[in-house]
């Protein structure tokens, strides 16, 4: 049998204890994802009389890491910021919730990916990295994600037969191999017949490898597979994403002017290619007590920030070469929420940014342009490198 | 099947439809989703002995 990608989906929640799985609830449509498991296995090397490298595998430092792409409507961009970066207060109603974004450590989250029939579940995620573009006019977000571990299918440790309530799952690829299932999940288990039975998790044992569910029929002999059968999609009513043609770029010499500058159209500066991407550089060591890694933890930040202009005058050589302070602040905004009159948005405001790079390539029948890179500082007087706030249709607690 | 919406949004399901918050929809697509809860048909209920008809002296 064969399976459509365009039918999966991605599932995300935030965890209450980080590491600690839920089944995730909020569904959002995928453009693309490449997370994989890094198992890092290693032949095994020692001399055992042999006159070939190896006749096995050793487990290495696992990792689980890789991108997933969506397009950025108000609600689904609200989760891959909290996996960026810590949110502050929501406020509002259901006619429009703010949620401020700032550096801070952000919330950790299951999520799940559709491969066919089963779903692979990513534990303790947070995002290394979050690239924000333009393609074609469509906002695209990218975030690059870390996890602490996964479920996604397993063998029975122990035979079944007839009516079971419970069943233990084989230690081969952990010691603890029921990580990363949650009560309500649906594992399927093959039977010896080829025919897989439903059981709906009812408990997942502190034991690292029981889990526990109302009474099923079934035969299966050790190492028979059982895998997390994939949830069936819901969406809320699905947002347009933010466009590049609704957002206004501000430049100023501080925040608050580049802020009154993305204002409005005729003090905003025209960009014709305008990205930023924002770095947690995750700590995602293994340490005792796991083959993952233990916990992902933000390190220093940065940003960056892609840009590409007309050229009018000298002054952004000159910002270049004498590393003068600017500041630029994006607003974007999106859908009228439902009820009201409140536009979904999403403002990023870079307090204090320095050009790294500024060039200006001659072409033939060409405007010259500026295209240039900027870093993200600290600003002192302010307090901020970044500030972020969202306005959505999602309320507070669903962050 | 009947599911019921037991989330606090207005949801859609790819080949079942839009289903409103605390709404129950019969399909035949087996939904597997934590923001849906299966409906089990009311088992029938047994007719209680009227206690007059036990004090009833055939």
């Amino acid at each position: 049998m064969n399976y459509l990608g365009s039918k999966s989906y991605l599932a995300m929640k935030p965890e209450a204890t980080a590491g600690t799985a839920v089944k995730p609830t909020v569904f959002c449509p995928l453009v693309s994802e490449s997370i994989k498991t890094l198992l890092n296995s290693t032949p095994d090397r020692r001399m055992k009389g042999l006159d070939w490298k190896s006749d096995d595998l050793l487990a290495g430092d696992r990792k689980h890491e890789g991108d997933i792409v969506i397009f950025a409507d108000g609600d689904n961009l609200g989760h891959l910021l909290n996996m960026t970066y810590q949110k502050g207060t929501s406020s509002g109603s259901a006619t429009g919730y703010t949620h401020p974004f700032t550096v801070g450590t952000p919330d950790s989250y299951s999520i799940e990916i559709q491969k066919g029939p089963y779903a692979q579940r990513f534990f303790g995620v947070r995002a290394d990295a979050l690239k924000v573009e333009f393609v074609d006019q469509k906002m695209q977000v990218t975030a690059s994600i870390k996890a602490m571990g996964q479920f996604s299918v397993a063998q029975l440790k122990e035979a079944l037969s007839g009516s079971v309530t419970s069943l233990k799952l084989s230690s081969a690829y952990d010691m603890k191999p029921n990580s990363g299932l949650a009560v309500g999940d649906v594992l399927v288990v093959m039977g010896d017949d080829g025919n897989g039975v439903e059981a709906t998790l009812t408990s997942v044992n502190v034991d690292g490898e029981t889990v526990g569910f109302s009474a099923i029929t079934v035969t299966g002999a050790i190492g028979n597979r059982v895998y997390l059968k994939a949830q069936t999609p819901s969406y809320t009513g699905i947002a347009q994403p933010f466009f590049l043609g609704d957002t206004l770029i501000g430049v100023g010499a501080d925040s608050a002017t580049a802020t009154s500058n993305a204002g409005a159209k005729a003090t905003a500066t025209g960009m014709y290619n305008f990205a930023f991407t924002l770095k947690n550089n995750l700590l995602d060591a293994p340490a005792s007590g796991s083959k993952d890694p233990f916990q992902l933890l933000p390190q220093t930040r940065e940003a960056e920030i892609t840009t590409r202009r007309l050229f009018e005058n000298e002054s952004q050589h000159v910002a270049w070469l004498n590393s003068i302070k600017q500041a630029i602040t994006m607003i974007s905004t999106g859908e009228e929420i439902t009820g009201g009159t409140t536009h979904e948005s999403l403002t990023v405001k870079f307090h204090k940014v320095k050009l790294t790079t500024n060039e200006e390539p001659l072409e033939s029948d060409s405007l010259i342009f500026d295209t240039q890179t900027f870093e993200a500082l600290y600003d002192a007087t302010d307090g901020y490198a970044i500030e972020i706030s969202l306005v959505n249709k999602t309320a507070g607690a669903s962050y | 099947m009947k599911y019921k919406n037991i989330s606090e949004t207005d949801l859609f399901v790819p080949q079942v439809g839009l289903v409103k918050a605390g709404e129950v929809v019969e399909t035949e697509v087996n939904i597997n989703n934590s923001n849906f809860q299966k409906v089990e048909p009311a088992k029938p209920v047994q007719a209680k002995e009227k206690e007059e008809d036990k004090n009833k002296i055939n």
